[in-house]
């Protein structure tokens, strides 16, 4: 064996692996032994950290948030993208490159700015829901309530992903054989019997590839939500990713931070092995 | 024997062992020699003659000579609240000889990164910028450099209360300090002096006249006048105030609380009096002065409150004049020398406010600190003051200034003359000097937050808070046993 294909190979193997050390192995280890003290690696005080952690209802109210925000967006984006896609591929649908564009629109728009601007719209007074005020309508207010607010900054993740799901719905719908929707329509086949007996069976793996992206994605949203409600009102926004910014750079509790990482990381890695198993056994 | 391709490719264990060990000693090298070689060949900033915007966020100031004797870092707050030092810096720029870079960022970067230069003993900056709530963490790690040391004595024509608040262990009437801290030397760390000085109260007079009214003595006439102008179908409200959560409801219901009978956030033993039944009534009234204010008050913050004055479509609130005299009185505003700035309303027990100022502090990793001090005792200075007034457009912290015509008459500073020197001068009442005043405020600050929105009575969201509270003190330490 040549020894300079040998150094060739070895670099090749070895740059990557060292890269992946680097950026992925080596923060989550340092993670975890910050983890183990106070503050900024203040005092060693093991699992104290975690023990504190576990009592916490600030964390276990922002993994709650963090959760039902993933599944309404997650859910919502899957069933809207499947939906804009199957509409867009009927016959009777022109101009598709139009609404294609604009469908996607919202995906060019950075996060923190989608949710600045949501801020401006949902206000009371100053976003059009003051108008209402016009007709005698009290405005709802979509960032004061907390059951409303919630919900409103799932609107902006909503609004802002589903163009991802669309996007790969729609490639996976047209790579059907067009033989196959053709016969369907010849047999007679409703639009329902043909989503639900033809499309969805064909593109059911990537339906779990974006439920998989978006649900390990919407885990750590965090510009959206910080650009419109920071959390609030009260804590009712406060996901996890917003708790643990606190935590690590307002409060400067790294270790509290670093626990509490490693925690969430543990409960996405789980759903994230769930998804992915599913995903091959498909 | 033949060899496969696939075994003739095959790296044995040992070989993979070798090179990986000669590469990855080739990386470390590389970095080192890499580093080094970018450490001396950094480019300099390049020198401009006069004050020049480098970015949008620096400000290189530099005297009209050849050489500049040396070179000065500022981090400071970009915006309103870091344009009026311009002024001053480029005097002493000129009168000293020396070069300064005003680099300004905002208010909440500049916390973190002043903690994350201080935490690796960064000399980078000089002077750092720093609100006060932030002071006791940087000055219970030893970070700052006690400006006592370097000269600074108390001039008795600067108000007491900016002394007190930059002097680490507080005095005792600012309430407690955490374990610990009590026994060490008092030194004067920091000198607040923009911003703030603290939550006023604001009311149209124009009102007021039209409807009879006089200006209101108690929380109570306060209620009233909020009661009467409040029509939400003009829309018209009543009373406006910050209600986001954590830090700027805190800030603007801390005045209710203490007029209603709290001494402090807390007692000597870090035991929390803000869920103590006077506080909770205090709070209470901040609710009942809510139901006159616009429907998003939840998410109030300094813009909006003042967006609602300068739309004038309110009649009263809490006003910082540190924060918006500009905009409320400045052109366009409907609001404009329409508004009665005063020190706020009575409660029950106290007629007291929350104070809480900006400050320059030196960095006690500085390799600058004497020209630095040079600096903040030139802003200091009684000629600093005017050029920071007259000419940068901030208030002046010395009291004779106050009583200067060109002062009290200017357009700038007349809304809140006399109500500035005044409420300076009574000793208000800042936050707790905590280390830990940033996750408190947090859950304090969120409580109150979810009461505003009727999650929780005022109590239930005090004890909530007290609770939380308490097992944070607990966890770092606040208290024995």
């Amino acid at each position: 064996m040549a020894k300079g294909s040998s150094y060739l190979k070895i670099f090749f193997i070895f740059l990557p692996l060292s890269i992946l050390f680097i950026v992925s192995v080596f923060p989550l280890g340092y993670s975890l032994y910050i983890s183990l003290f106070r503050g900024v690696m203040e005092k060693f005080i093991g699992l104290e950290n975690y023990y504190y952690l576990i009592q916490d209802p600030r964390f276990i109210d922002a993994i709650r948030v963090t959760l039902t925000f993933t599944a309404i967006t997650v859910g919502s984006q899957t069933i809207i993208g499947l939906l804009l896609a199957f509409v867009l591929i009927q016959p009777i649908v022109r101009g598709r490159s139009f609404w294609q564009t604009l469908f996607l629109l919202p995906l060019v728009i950075p996060p923190i700015v989608a949710g600045v601007m949501f801020k401006i719209l949902y206000h009371p007074a100053f976003g059009p829901s003051s108008y209402l005020n016009f007709i005698g309508i009290k405005p709802p207010l979509w960032l004061e309530d907390p059951t409303m607010a919630l919900i409103s900054v799932c609107i902006i993740n909503i609004w802002m992903w589903t163009p991802f799901a669309f996007l790969i719905f729609y490639s996976g719908i047209r790579a059907i054989p067009q033989e196959i929707l053709e016969a369907a329509i010849v047999d007679g086949a409703s639009g329902f019997r043909m989503l639900t007996d033809i499309i969805l069976p064909h593109i059911k793996a990537l339906i779990l590839v974006v439920v998989l992206f978006r649900t390990l994605d919407n885990f750590t949203a965090f510009d959206e939500i910080m650009g419109s409600t920071a959390g609030g009102p009260g804590f009712s926004t406060t996901t996890f990713a917003i708790y643990a910014y606190k935590l690590a750079f307002k409060s400067w509790d790294l270790g509290y931070a670093a626990a509490a990482s490693t925690i969430m990381f543990l409960i996405s890695v789980t759903i994230g092995v769930m998804l992915v198993r599913m995903v091959y056994r498909r | 024997m033949m060899m496969s391709s696939e075994e003739k490719n095959r790296v044995s264990r040992r070989e993979f062992l070798k090179y990986a060990g000669l590469i990855a000693a080739g990386l470390a090298v590389g970095s080192v020699v890499g580093y080094e070689y970018g450490r001396t060949v950094v480019p300099r900033v390049k020198p401009v003659t006069v004050t020049k915007t480098v970015t949008k966020t620096t400000t290189v100031i530099k005297p009209p000579t050849v050489k500049p004797k040396k070179t000065l870092k500022i981090l400071g707050f970009s915006g309103a609240l870091g344009d009026p030092h311009i002024k001053v810096f480029d005097k002493f720029s000129k009168m000293k000889n020396v070069k300064i870079e005003y680099i300004r960022i905002g208010y909440d970067e500049l916390a973190e990164k002043a903690v994350s230069l201080l935490q690796a003993k960064s000399s980078e900056f000089d002077i750092i910028f720093q609100d006060d709530g932030f002071l006791p963490r940087l000055e219970a790690k030893g970070w700052l450099a006690p400006l006592d040391e370097l000269g600074l004595t108390r001039i008795p024509d600067i108000f007491p209360s900016c002394w007190d608040l930059g002097t680490w262990p507080t005095p005792e009437y600012m309430g407690p300090v955490p374990p610990g801290e009590r026994d060490k030397e008092p030194h004067i760390y920091a000198l607040p002096h923009a911003g703030g000085p603290g939550e006023f109260y604001g009311v149209r007079k124009d009102l007021l006249e039209e409807e009879g009214l006089s200006v209101p003595k108690t929380w109570d006439d306060a209620l009233e006048i909020a009661k009467t102008f409040y029509d939400p179908k003009k829309p018209f409200y009543g009373w406006v105030c910050r209600g986001t959560k954590g830090d700027p409801i805190a800030f603007d219901s801390a005045t209710f609380l203490f007029d209603y009978g709290m001494s402090h956030f807390f007692d000597e033993d870090w035991h929390p009096l803000f869920n103590t039944p006077e506080a909770i009534e205090g709070f209470e009234m901040f609710l009942k002065m809510a139901k006159y204010a616009p429907p998003g008050l939840p998410t109030y913050g300094c813009t909006e409150y003042a967006l609602e004055f300068v739309h004038g479509r309110v009649a009263s609130g809490m006003i910082n004049p540190g924060d918006v005299v500009r905009d409320l009185e400045g052109p366009g505003s409907a609001s404009a020398g329409k508004l009665i700035w005063m020190v706020p309303p009575a409660g029950p027990k106290a007629r007291t406010g929350i104070l809480g100022m900006f400050s320059m502090v030196i960095n006690n990793f500085s390799k600058n600190k004497d020209l630095a001090f040079e600096l903040i005792e030139y802003f200091i200075s009684e000629e600093g003051q005017r050029v920071y007034a007259l000419e940068g457009g901030g208030w002046p912290i010395r009291r004779s200034l106050w009583e200067k015509p060109e002062i009290n008459k200017n357009p700038l500073f007349k809304p809140i003359y006399p109500a500035l020197p005044e409420f300076l001068s009574m000793s208000p009442k800042p936050y707790p000097r905590t280390t830990e005043w940033l996750t408190i405020v947090d859950i304090y600050g969120g409580y109150l937050n979810a009461a505003l929105i009727g999650k929780y009575t005022a109590k239930e969201a005090l004890n909530k808070a007290a609770e939380e509270i308490v097992a944070h003190l607990k966890r770092v330490g606040y208290y024995k046993g």
